[in-house]
């Protein structure tokens, strides 16, 4: 074994120890086994007519799988708000003098970050059969309100409480570890100064807190987009219900779940464009 | 009542507690505008303790401290029974702008460059113009021999510079009194020098302060008195030649000893 990896470039991990990093020889070896891997792989896309490239470019821009890229793309914006505010207030609960709101907190976030996202979903879709009435009032007295949760739990209500919630457990530890990190002696110098409130907050600790909380938001963003999928489950028609709705009509399984994932992988490479844009900004 | 502003430090019987340690034992203290005092003592006495108490950093369990005769940290009530109500945080931040505290680890703010380091506190808090807090903060620098570093950003400064600049902030804000926790301790040898230089001139211009130091060269030659911490108490106090020279309590002589040996 070597005795120590830490030093060593990440080139020579691979050789086991030997004082030599890759051998020219070996090394094309390697690369023309990948060469003839993709050459392959290229093929297949374009001889095996299974791919019907055809019915993906029919329905790449059809108007029901544009309307699905709608919903999915608003309900990952509306979620990760949701969840970023939720997930702050859960972060300065976990802050609070008071053990029983520190204790609050805790529970919810080990709740939500232990169960699947999927159960979850279908949970709260399902939650009428709990609870029929949500209802605000004394017990066995009067009632000041009174909701039929049958009719506000829609596929997209449960999607989004679902989604939001279990995100907001995940956001709540990020923004956690970013207030533990912020380094005291500036929080101090700022109040010697006699610095307060928004002042303090802005100009000391946000430039702080941001560039170590905002990539790993940004991260969770290109997470949740892709975790829209899973409310297709429960009836909510973004943007792989949309096209389960077209091949459940037309059998055209494949090709429909290649104009998905394009959408999908686009979107993907949009955000992540974007992330290393902030990336750079924050680091100053 | 003193006039504001007239630099004067109060304590009577403080108490500091953290949980059941009791941090700072019934301190009680006078410190005259002008004076220039060290508080010297082994790691863990209170020092730090004692100075975040005077300007609010934190809440006392006992006695009372007076800045420019204004208690710190709350204020009497007509009510017979709470005879004293807290301050809110605003009301705590307006008492510490008056009182300027220089930092061991000088604490600037990195996004910040040295000029918007001095003139965020005079703008904000103080209500300056632009214009007038920019002449202010290069006239502070320029006492501190900082002012061609105006423009450059705190990370790229030495250490010694970086307190210079430490020492210029929280000069801005035109403070009655100032405190200085070990302001040379996280510094290479070699530039203590050129902070220790800076305390000096400071003295001489009539500046209320405070000291924590273990430069005891510095606390001999240039403070009017010494005092000696020890487990939350001040075990001695007195001119600075006299405690250097003589020391009373025998604590006292075996810090002294430990200290000046190296
Ligand atoms: N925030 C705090 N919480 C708990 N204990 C503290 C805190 N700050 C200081 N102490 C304790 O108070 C005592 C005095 O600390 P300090 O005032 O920093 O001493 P000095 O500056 O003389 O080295 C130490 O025992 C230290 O552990
Ligand atoms: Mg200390």
């Amino acid at each position: 074994m070597p005795s120590s990896t830490k030093e060593r470039p990440v080139s020579t991990l691979f050789s086991h120890g030997s004082t030599k990093s890759f051998v020219p020889r070996q090394q094309y070896v390697f690369y023309v086994l990948v060469t003839i891997v993709a050459i392959l792989l290229i093929l297949s896309l374009v001889t095996n007519a299974n791919y019907q490239w055809a019915t993906v470019a029919q329905y790449l821009l059809a108007p029901s799988i544009l309307q699905g890229l709608l919903v999915t793309l608003w309900i990952t914006l509306v979620c990760m708000v949701i969840a970023v505010v939720l997930g702050l207030i859960l972060a300065f609960m976990g802050l609070a003098q008071s053990a029983y709101v520190r204790g609050a907190a805790e529970v919810y976030i080990v709740f939500f970050r232990g169960t699947p996202l999927l159960v979850q979903l279908i949970f709260w879709y399902n939650i009428s059969a709990l609870y029929p009435n949500f209802g605000i009032g004394i017990p066995f007295g009067p009632q000041f309100l009174d909701i039929d949760l049958n009719q506000v739990i829609t596929p997209i209500g449960a999607a989004i409480m679902g989604l939001a919630l279990n995100e907001a457990a995940y956001m709540a530890e990020i923004f956690r570890g970013g207030l533990n990190g912020l380094p005291k002696g500036q929080i101090e110098a700022a109040d010697a100064l006699g610095l307060s409130g928004w002042t303090k907050v802005r100009r000391v600790v946000l430039p702080q807190l941001l560039p170590v909380v905002v990539p790993p938001t940004w991260n969770q963003m290109i997470g949740m987009l892709k975790n829209t999928s899973l409310i297709s489950v429960i009836g909510a028609s973004e943007l792989l219900y949309s096209a389960q709705a077209i091949y459940a009509r037309t059998y055209q399984t494949i090709p429909l779940l290649i104009v998905v994932s394009l959408w999908y992988l686009a979107i993907s490479i949009i955000l992540t464009i974007v992330q290393r844009r902030i990336e750079k900004a924050v680091k100053r | 009542m003193t006039q504001p502003n007239d630099g004067t430090v109060s304590l009577d019987k403080v108490v500091k507690r953290f949980g059941t340690n009791t941090v700072l034992d019934g301190v009680s203290l006078d410190i005259t505008k002008g004076e220039v005092v060290a508080i010297i003592g082994p790691s863990g006495s209170g020092k730090s303790t004692l100075l975040r108490c005077i300007n609010g950093l934190e809440k006392i369990d006992g006695g009372s401290i007076l800045v420019n005769g204004e208690e710190i940290g709350r204020r009497p009530t007509p009510n017979g029974r709470h005879p004293y109500a807290e301050l809110k945080p605003q009301e705590l931040a307006r008492q510490r702008a008056h009182i300027g505290m220089v930092f061991q680890s000088f604490n600037l703010f990195p996004s910040m460059t040295v000029l918007e380091n001095v003139t965020l506190a005079p703008r904000t808090v103080l209500g300056l113009s632009a214009e007038k807090a920019r002449a202010s903060a290069l006239e502070h620098l320029g006492a501190v021999a900082m002012a061609d570093f105006a423009d450059r950003y705190p990370r790229t400064l030495s250490g010694g510079q970086q307190q210079r600049v430490a020492i210029a902030r929280a000069l801005a804000m035109e403070p009655s009194v100032m405190l200085f926790d070990e302001p040379t301790s996280a510094l290479d040898p070699e530039l203590v020098g050129e902070v220790i230089r800076v305390l000096k001139d400071l003295a001489t211009r009539g500046f209320t302060m405070i000291v924590v130091t273990h430069e005891m060269g510095f606390a001999r030659d240039v403070c009017d008195r010494v005092i000696f911490m020890e487990g939350g108490e001040i075990v001695e106090s007195g001119a600075a030649r006299g405690v250097f020279t003589s020391p009373i309590n025998v604590r006292t002589q075996q810090f002294l000893q430990r200290v000046l040996e190296r």
